[in-house]
């Protein structure tokens, strides 16, 4: 592996907001005026905290009704595993797969994934520092696109207002899995990405 | 740029390690979320158990429960009770109403139904059924099994009316929610129908909304509005039905028939009557209230009761019939089919004392029976227009007792029936009055005093021997006579009144009536009396006219007087004449009967004296109609001395054609007699047997 020189080791500084480098014992970027600080030593409660905070809005997310579909006069509530069961009844393999993927799959691996590069970087480990870099970038990636069911909903929501033969409206769900998501792009965006070099084992590190 | 371009850093350290604000999120999202958990679970409501018969469009989870269309419910469960006999919903209330839910809450699942007064609950066919609840607004024990209605309730608690219970035999095309009305407005509606016990007696409540309610009292009467009454009267014809809804749904309308009467006690017992002319009627024939039901077996010919007939005792109704059937004895299969007569009756009315149980009330009963107490088939009215069951105590009881257990009611002993045809009878008698030829003998009688006056007036007649003369004026005078006039129009005033008095009778209920009847019998008897007194006098003169016409000194009447005797000889020789005596006393003999049963009828004295000279009066009639037959002789020979008289005359000569006119004038009156003669002749019996 290729010997990476972090910038902490040669007593400098990286701005996370512009990427300007600055002497580690600056305070605030010279050019964007942000707080400088070459480690963010609370970050791994932070990651911790939003990542809890998400996996407890993801609970009521699962449990409660996401849509709740009213079709002359009858209102039928469907949770995100009872709508894909459905789906799946209906022959809509396809849909129901992005949706599985979307609110199940995506969220899950993403407590993961920050739970695994938090664990990771708090003790010294052989994992290639690129692999662990890549993952908490698609992490982050993903992040905003995890929105799709409330996207979903919102836009069925808009769409489907007639009122007597048949109104979606979000359920309690939506609403809890949205925070959810929220909270866990928080929570990725707490890990500072710079401690997975910190205790990488095999490179001479000046602590 | 290298680092001397640089700022110089502040080097303050900013913070040491620490715990992160951020905490403070997971914290107070735990607390949320502990906060909701409890807070709904505090909510909940708890579990009540509805039992229903069948699930039928229950859906766990779905399915509402609603309180005056207010959601305060859902169905979490579905399962069956112990042996599958009905299907449980678990209900979640809300926990507001839960206090109210006690013992007097009810439930019942509402249906969308189609139905003559149009489809109710239209919004569970999209929205799916739902159980529908009520209570009142006191908090009582909570209750959490329930039994749901099998209908809507008839009333809600809290819903201001009275209730009351009507009782029909025939339930007719009355249904649960039918219409009560009054005056044609719907102030009320039916509850389920019910029948009793035994099967004879529908019950159902009804609810009338106030404040249409104080309208009711012990003087109410209802009667039932279904389909519609068809009424051909004096005035045309009418077609009636109170409602379109009543007319395919049923219905009642009350009124209170008579003014007075106590306010009533919500459960009050109505019966229905089939129409508004029984209603009226039952205003005057007390209702048998407390009712005890009993069983008599007669042999199928005696029976000719229709259902509903009245039950008396000692002439007071006491019950009425409400079941008749074939029925098999079993203890004497031999006999074959006989006729078991189901009727109930007041106890009370047949002088049976104020028992606690009706085993008490069975075993005074059966005494009453061993005593003599009997039930038979009797006639009623003057002339036996209805039948009905008579209970009566025999003097000679023949040992038979009170059948207890062969069948569910108990046997009480049967006496031959008691019925008289005398009804039948009389109409039959009318009729044949009315068919006899009287107008005929009335018109020809007549013409023949046209004719003999034209003959005595005419110029030519006066050139006439006077003795011819005077014979012509005897002629006329014969014809004449008031008696004939009177006598017909009294025969035909007597068959008049003969009709209107069966016609009375027939009607006739009360002893008012009777009366009248008794009133108008006599006047008829007047008429006929007048009628038969007036008859001789005729035939004495026709007898002296032809006396007259023998000794008159025509040669040419003496050619025909061979033929006048042989004509005599005929009609006397005539079969039906002699038949005519025995026929008659026949005849008397069974009008007497007839009379006897009359008098039996109850209005004894005045009746029977009527009835007696009714007696003489057809006897009268016969009299007369023996005498026809001579008067029809005389006419006959009279006719033939006028025409042995025309013979003298030229046949252009004015005498000539007045005689020959008077000649058929006469002929024609004797046919006429001749014909009321034969009507009698013919079957002498008919005129007052109609056999
Ligand atoms: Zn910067």
């Amino acid at each position: 592996m290729q010997r990476v020189i972090t910038a902490r080791e040669t007593g400098r500084v990286v701005c996370r907001s512009c990427s300007l480098v600055a002497p580690a014992k600056q305070m605030r970027c010279a050019r964007c005026n942000e707080w400088l600080q070459s480690r963010d030593a609370l970050s791994q409660q932070k990651v911790w905290a939003w990542l809890i905070v998400g996996l407890i809005a993801y609970i009521p997310a699962n449990l409660y009704a996401m849509l709740r579909t009213t079709q002359s006069f009858r209102t039928t509530e469907s949770t995100i595993v009872g709508g894909v069961v459905d789906l799946v009844h209906h022959g809509a393999y396809a849909v129901a797969i992005i949706v599985f993927v979307a609110s199940i799959v995506i969220p899950v691996g993403k407590f993961i994934v920050i739970a695994y590069l938090a664990i990771l970087t708090t003790r010294r480990h052989r994992t290639d520092p690129h692999r662990l870099l890549l993952l908490h970038e698609v992490v982050e990636f993903i992040g905003r696109w995890s929105m799709i069911d409330v996207f979903v909903v919102a836009i069925l929501t808009a769409l489907v207002q007639f009122d007597v033969l048949a109104t979606i409206n979000p359920g309690i769900a939506a609403v809890c899995f949205a925070l959810s998501v929220v909270f866990t792009m928080l929570a990725a965006q707490s890990f500072d990405s710079r401690q997975i070099w910190d205790r990488l084992e095999g490179k001479s590190n000046h602590e | 740029m290298n680092d001397e371009d640089l700022p110089e850093p502040e080097i303050t350290q900013r913070r040491g390690r620490g715990a992160s604000w951020v905490w403070l999120m997971p914290l107070l999202a735990l607390a949320i979320s502990i906060f909701v958990v409890v807070q709904s679970y505090r909510g909940q409501g708890p579990v009540i158990v509805v039992s229903l018969p069948s699930a039928s469009g229950i859906e766990a989870g779905e399915t509402p429960l609603r309180f005056r269309d207010v959601e305060v419910g859902i169905v979490e469960d579905l399962d069956f009770s112990e042996g599958f006999q009905a299907v449980e919903a678990h209900i979640r209330i809300d926990s507001e109403i839960a206090q109210y839910v006690d013992a007097e809450a009810e439930f019942w699942l509402v249906e969308p139904q189609v139905s003559a007064r149009g489809v109710t609950g239209l919004s569970t066919v999209l929205s799916g059924v739902y159980i529908e609840g009520t209570w009142d607004g006191e908090i009582g024990a909570f209750q959490d099994r329930f039994n749901a209605l099998e209908n809507t309730p008839l009333s809600r608690p809290g819903e201001a009316g009275t209730r009351v219970v009507l009782r029909s035999r025939d339930g007719g095309q009355l249904s649960a929610g039918a219409p009560v009305l009054f005056n044609g407005i719907e102030v009320g509606r039916l509850g389920e129908p019910e029948l009793s016990e035994n099967g004879t007696v529908i019950t159902m409540d009804a609810f009338i909304e106030a404040p249409h309610d104080a309208r009711l009292s012990t003087n109410t009467r209802f009667w039932d509005i279904s389909g519609i009454s068809v009424d051909l009267n004096t005035s045309g014809l009418s077609v009636n039905f109170e409602s379109l809804a009543s007319l395919v749904e049923g219905g009642v309308a009350f009124q209170a028939l008579v003014t007075g009467g106590e306010p009533i006690q919500p459960g009050q017992i109505f019966d229905v009557y089939s129409s508004r002319q029984d209603a009226q009627r039952s205003v005057f024939e007390a209702p048998v209230d407390q009712a005890l039901s009993l069983g008599v077996i007669m042999p199928a010919e005696d029976v000719r009761l229709v259902l509903g007939a009245l039950v008396r005792y000692g002439g007071i109704r006491v019950g009425e019939v409400t079941d008749i059937i074939g029925y098999t004895d079993p203890r004497a299969p031999e006999d074959g089919v006989q006729i078991l007569i189901t009727f109930s009756i007041s106890p009370s009315r047949i002088g049976l004392p104020d028992v606690a149980t009706v085993d008490d009330l069975l075993e005074v009963l059966a005494q009453r029976v061993e005593d003599g107490l009997r039930v038979r088939v009797s006639s009623e009215g003057l002339l036996g227009t209805s039948l009905i069951l008579e209970m009566f105590e025999d003097e000679d009881p023949d040992g038979q007792t009170l059948e207890t257990g062969l069948i569910d009611v108990p046997i009480i002993a049967a006496a031959p029936p008691n019925v008289t045809e005398a009804s039948a009878d009389l109409d039959a008698i009318v009729a044949r009055v009315a068919a006899l030829p009287i107008e005929d003998v009335m018109n020809a009688a007549i013409d023949a005093l046209d004719g003999i006056t034209m003959l005595s007036t005419g110029e030519d007649i006066r050139a006439l021997p006077t003795n011819l003369n005077a014979l012509v004026a005897e002629a006329r005078a014969v014809v004449a006579a008031e008696e004939i006039g009177t006598t017909l129009t009294n025969l035909s005033n007597a068959a008049e009144g003969l009709q209107g008095l069966v016609a009375r009778i027939t009607d006739s209920e009360g002893v008012a009536t009777t009366l009248t009847a008794l009133e108008a019998s006599d006047v008829i008897v007047a008429d006929l009396q007048t009628f038969t007194e007036g008859l001789p006098d005729v035939l004495t003169g026709i007898e002296t006219l032809v006396a007259q016409l023998d000794t008159a000194p025509v040669t040419a009447a003496a050619n025909s007087a061979d033929r006048v005797l042989q004509r005599i000889e005929t009609i006397l020789a005539a079969e039906e004449i002699e038949n005519l005596p025995a026929s008659l006393n026949t005849t008397l003999a069974e009008l007497s009967a007839i009379l006897s049963a009359l008098s039996e009828g109850g209005v004894a004295e005045n009746l029977s004296s009527t009835l007696a000279s009714a007696d003489t009066a057809f006897a009268s009639i016969q009299s007369a109609a023996e005498q026809v037959p001579a008067i029809v002789t005389r006419l006959d020979s009279l006719v033939a001395s006028l025409q042995g008289l025309a013979g003298d005359y030229d046949d252009d000569s004015t005498v000539y054609r007045d005689l020959r006119a008077a000649i058929a004038d006469i002929s024609q009156a004797a046919d006429a007699f001749r014909s009321l003669a034969r009507a009698i002749e013919r079957n002498p019996d008919s005129l007052i047997r109609g056999r």
